[in-house]
C-alpha cells in the first residue's frame, strides 16, 4: 500500500548537512500495526514524514498503491493526506479556539461534505473513542488522555486508511497511554487500519506486528 | 467550511481584546474618513436632484480669451452662449444662466443674503427639481422679462414662515417679484442648481449684456444620448471659433468647450486648458490618494496578521497534515482578514454617518444632506472589501508557504 524504496534524506544548511535517513525500505501492508523505534535523533520522525507525505526524500521513492507520489504536485498531494492518512501527535496539536467537534472535523472540511454529514461523522467518530459526552468542551477543559483522544477522533474521522502515530503516549502516563494504545490496536484489529507508530516504550512497541529500529537514520533490523 | 473559518475567525479575533480593539479602530477610522471622501466625492461627480440626467450633460463653464496683451479666464458671458449653444443641432434641451450672486434684502429689520440666479425657462426642463408648491416660470415669462421668482423652502421660511409662499411677493435687491414656485432646497455641491432664487435672465437683459462673450453665466445640454456628445463638441468648437469678436485690438481668440462634469471638476483640480478631459487622471489620482491613506493600517494589519499566523503555527501544520492545500489556507486566512475589515467596515460606515449628520448640521456646507445611499454604501463596502485583500494576501501568502513540519514543531519565525 505504502512503501519506502531506498529512501534518504538530507538537510541542508549553508554550513552542515544532515543525513537524517538512509536506505530505508519499508512496506506498509493493509492491516499492519508497525513500531518504529530508535534513540532520539535516530531519524524515527522524519520516517513517519516521509510516510505522511509532509516531507520529500532527498533519494529514494516513496510509492503509494505502487504509484510514485513525490512527483505530484501540493493540491494532489493535500488531496491523499486528507483520503488515506490520518496523524496523531505526542502533543496532540488541538487547536484551543475550537471546540472538540470542531476540532475533529477538521479533516472533513477539505472534502466535499455538507455540514450535516461532517457533523454527524465527527459526532461518531468521537464515540468510537469514548468522548461523546465532551464533544463541546474545549481542549483546555480536557485531560491529556481525553486530548490524545480527540487527536484520535479526529486523524480517524475521515476513515484513512493509514495512522500515523508520533509518539503518542509521549506525553501521558502509563494507565492514559494503556489506553491510547489499547484505542489503537482496536482501529487496526476491528477496522483493519494500518498503524505506523512512533514510541520509545518497549511494552507498547512489542503489542505491534513490526517493530522497524532505527539507529543514526539507517534501519538496523 | 464557511461556517468553520468565519467561526476561527471570530475566535481569533477575542483571543487579543486590545490588539483587535486597536486594529478594529484604525481600520474603522480609516474606512470612515474614506466613506466620507467618498460621500463628498459622489455628491459632487454625481450629484443628484436637480441634475439627475447628469450622464447626458454637457455643459460650458469656462471661457478664455486671448489677445496680443491680455488674456482673460472667466465664465462665458450670455451672447457667446446665445449664440454658440442656444440652437445646437442635436440637442435634447439647451439652458443658459447666471452663475449667481448674492442678493440682499431686509424684512422686518433683519438682513437676508439670498443666493440669487438667473435663468430661462428651459432650466426648468433640463434640470429636475422637486417643486413642494406652485410652478416653475416658463419661456415666455423670460422672454417677457417677467417679475416672477422660484424660491427654495428655506427661503419661503424665511420670508413667509411656514405659510405658503406662491402667489406672494418679496423684495430682493429693490426690486419686487411675485413666487411662482418653491422647490426643495438644493446644496451647493450641484452648483449648477444651487440657489436661493430664481428669476427669468429676461428681467435684467440689457442690450449689452446680450452681446457679451465674458462674464456671468454658465450653459447645460442634454444631449439624447452619450453617443452624440462627439457631434454636439465639434458643432459647439466650430462656432465658438467663427465667433468675430468686435474689439480685436483686446481680445483675438475665444476658446469654450462644452464639458462634462466630471472633466470640469478634473479641469479645476488640475488647472488645465479648456476643454481637455482630465477626469480619468483625476480618478486614478483619488484612488492612489486613497491607497496610500490606507497604506498605514493595512501595514498595522499585515503585522497583527503575521504575529497571529506564527502564534498559530500549529493550527496551520494540522491544517496541512489533514489535507489543506496551500490555496485553501489562503482562503482561510483572507476569510479571517475580511471578517476583521467587514467588521470594521460597518463600524466605519456608522461613523462616517456620524460625521457626515454633524457637517449636514453644522451648515458649513450650504443645504447639505450628505448621507450614506446606496452608492456610498457600496464604495464603502467596497474599500473594505479592498482593504481586507490587500492586507490580507501577504500573510496568507507566507502562511500557506509555511513548511507543515516546522508548523507542527512550532520553529517559525
Amino acid at each position: 500500500m505504502l512503501e519506502l524504496k531506498n529512501v534518504g534524506k538530507v538537510y541542508r544548511t549553508e554550513r552542515l548537512e544532515t543525513q537524517a535517513l538512509e536506505g530505508i525500505n519499508l512496506k506498509v501492508r493493509p492491516g499492519d500495526f508497525l513500531a518504529v523505534m530508535g534513540p532520539s535523533g535516530s531519524g524515527k520522525s522524519t520516517l513517519l514524514h516521509l510516510l505522511g507525505l509532509l516531507d520529500q526524500p532527498t533519494q529514494g521513492m516513496v510509492e503509494l498503491d505502487g504509484r510514485q507520489v513525490m512527483d505530484h504536485d501540493d493540491v494532489t498531494l493535500s488531496h491523499l493526506r486528507n483520503e488515506m492518512l490520518g496523524f496523531v501527535f505526542q502533543s496532540f496539536h488541538l487547536v484551543a479556539d475550537l471546540s472538540v467537534l470542531d476540532n475533529v472535523e477538521i479533516p472533513l472540511l477539505y472534502r466535499p461534505l455538507s455540514n450535516r454529514v461532517r457533523r454527524d461523522l465527527a459526532l461518531r467518530s468521537l464515540g468510537r473513542v469514548g468522548l461523546s459526552s465532551r464533544v463541546h468542551h474545549y481542549p483546555s477543559q480536557l485531560s491529556g488522555g481525553q486530548q490524545q483522544r480527540v487527536a484520535i477522533a479526529r486523524a480517524i474521522v475521515g476513515s484513512p486508511r493509514i495512522l500515523l502515530a508520533d509518539e503518542p503516549t509521549g506525553n501521558l502516563d502509563s494507565q492514559t497511554g494503556e489506553e491510547i494504545i489499547a484505542i489503537l490496536e482496536e482501529l487496526n484489529r476491528k477496522e483493519g487500519m494500518s498503524v505506523v507508530m512512533v514510541t520509545h516504550d518497549q511494552r507498547f512497541a512489542e503489542r505491534t506486528h513490526r517493530i522497524i529500529r532505527l539507529f543514526d537514520g539507517r534501519q538496523i533490523n | 467550511m464557511l461556517r468553520s473559518y468565519l467561526l476561527l475567525a471570530w475566535k481569533v479575533l477575542r483571543r487579543r481584546p486590545f490588539f483587535t480593539a486597536t486594529s478594529l479602530f484604525g481600520i474603522a477610522f480609516t474606512l470612515s474618513v474614506l466613506t466620507v471622501a467618498s460621500a463628498l466625492y459622489e455628491s459632487i461627480a454625481n450629484p443628484g436632484e436637480p441634475l439627475t440626467r447628469a450622464g447626458r450633460v454637457l455643459g460650458v463653464y469656462d471661457v478664455r480669451g486671448l489677445g496680443p496683451h491680455m488674456c482673460v479666464f472667466s465664465s462665458p458671458g450670455y451672447g457667446l452662449l446665445d449664440r454658440c449653444a442656444r440652437s445646437l443641432p442635436g440637442a435634447e434641451k439647451v439652458t443658459v444662466f447666471g452663475k449667481g450672486e448674492p442678493m440682499t434684502s431686509f424684512l422686518e429689520g433683519r438682513k437676508i443674503v439670498s443666493q440669487f440666479r438667473r435663468t430661462d425657462g428651459a432650466y426648468w426642463e433640463l434640470l429636475q427639481f422637486r417643486f413642494l408648491e406652485g410652478a416653475p416660470f416658463t419661456a415666455d415669462d423670460d422672454s417677457t422679462g417677467a417679475f416672477v421668482a422660484v424660491v427654495n423652502a428655506t427661503t419661503r421660511r424665511r420670508f413667509f414662515g411656514s405659510e405658503p409662499a406662491t402667489g406672494k411677493s418679496i423684495v430682493l435687491g429693490g426690486r419686487t417679484y411675485r413666487v411662482v414656485g418653491v422647490v426643495k432646497d438644493v446644496p451647493i455641491t450641484c452648483p449648477e442648481g444651487y440657489a436661493d432664487v430664481w428669476t427669468p435672465i429676461g428681467t435684467s437683459l440689457t442690450p449689452d449684456r446680450q452681446k457679451s462673450y465674458l462674464g456671468g453665466y454658465q450653459c447645460l445640454v442634454l444631449a439624447h444620448s452619450r453617443a452624440d456628445f462627439a457631434n454636439l463638441r465639434a458643432e459647439f468648437a466650430r462656432r465658438v471659433a467663427e465667433v468675430q469678436i468686435p474689439d480685436q485690438q483686446e481680445l483675438q481668440t475665444l476658446t469654450a468647450a462644452l464639458e462634462s462634469r466630471q472633466a470640469y471638476v478634473a479641469r479645476g483640480t488640475f488647472n488645465t486648458e479648456i476643454g481637455r478631459d482630465m477626469s480619468a487622471r483625476l480618478s486614478f489620482a483619488v484612488f492612489f490618494v486613497m491607497l496610500l491613506f490606507m497604506t498605514l493600517p493595512a501595514i498595522n494589519l499585515v503585522n497583527l496578521t503575521m504575529s497571529r499566523v506564527l502564534e498559530r503555527s500549529s493550527e496551520i501544520g494540522i491544517r496541512r497534515a489533514f489535507g489543506a492545500s496551500a490555496r485553501s489556507l489562503i482562503g482561510q486566512f483572507l476569510v479571517e482578514n475580511l471578517v476583521l475589515t467587514g467588521i470594521a467596515g460597518i463600524a466605519g460606515l456608522l461613523l462616517a454617518a456620524v460625521l457626515l449628520s454633524i457637517v449636514n448640521r453644522s451648515g458649513l456646507v450650504p443645504y447639505a444632506h450628505f448621507g450614506i445611499d446606496l452608492r456610498v454604501f457600496l464604495d464603502g463596502l467596497a474599500l473594505a472589501l479592498f482593504f481586507g485583500l490587500w492586507s490580507g494576501v501577504y500573510p496568507a501568502w507566507r502562511m500557506s508557504r509555511m513548511d507543515p513540519i516546522r508548523a507542527l514543531q512550532g520553529r517559525l519565525s
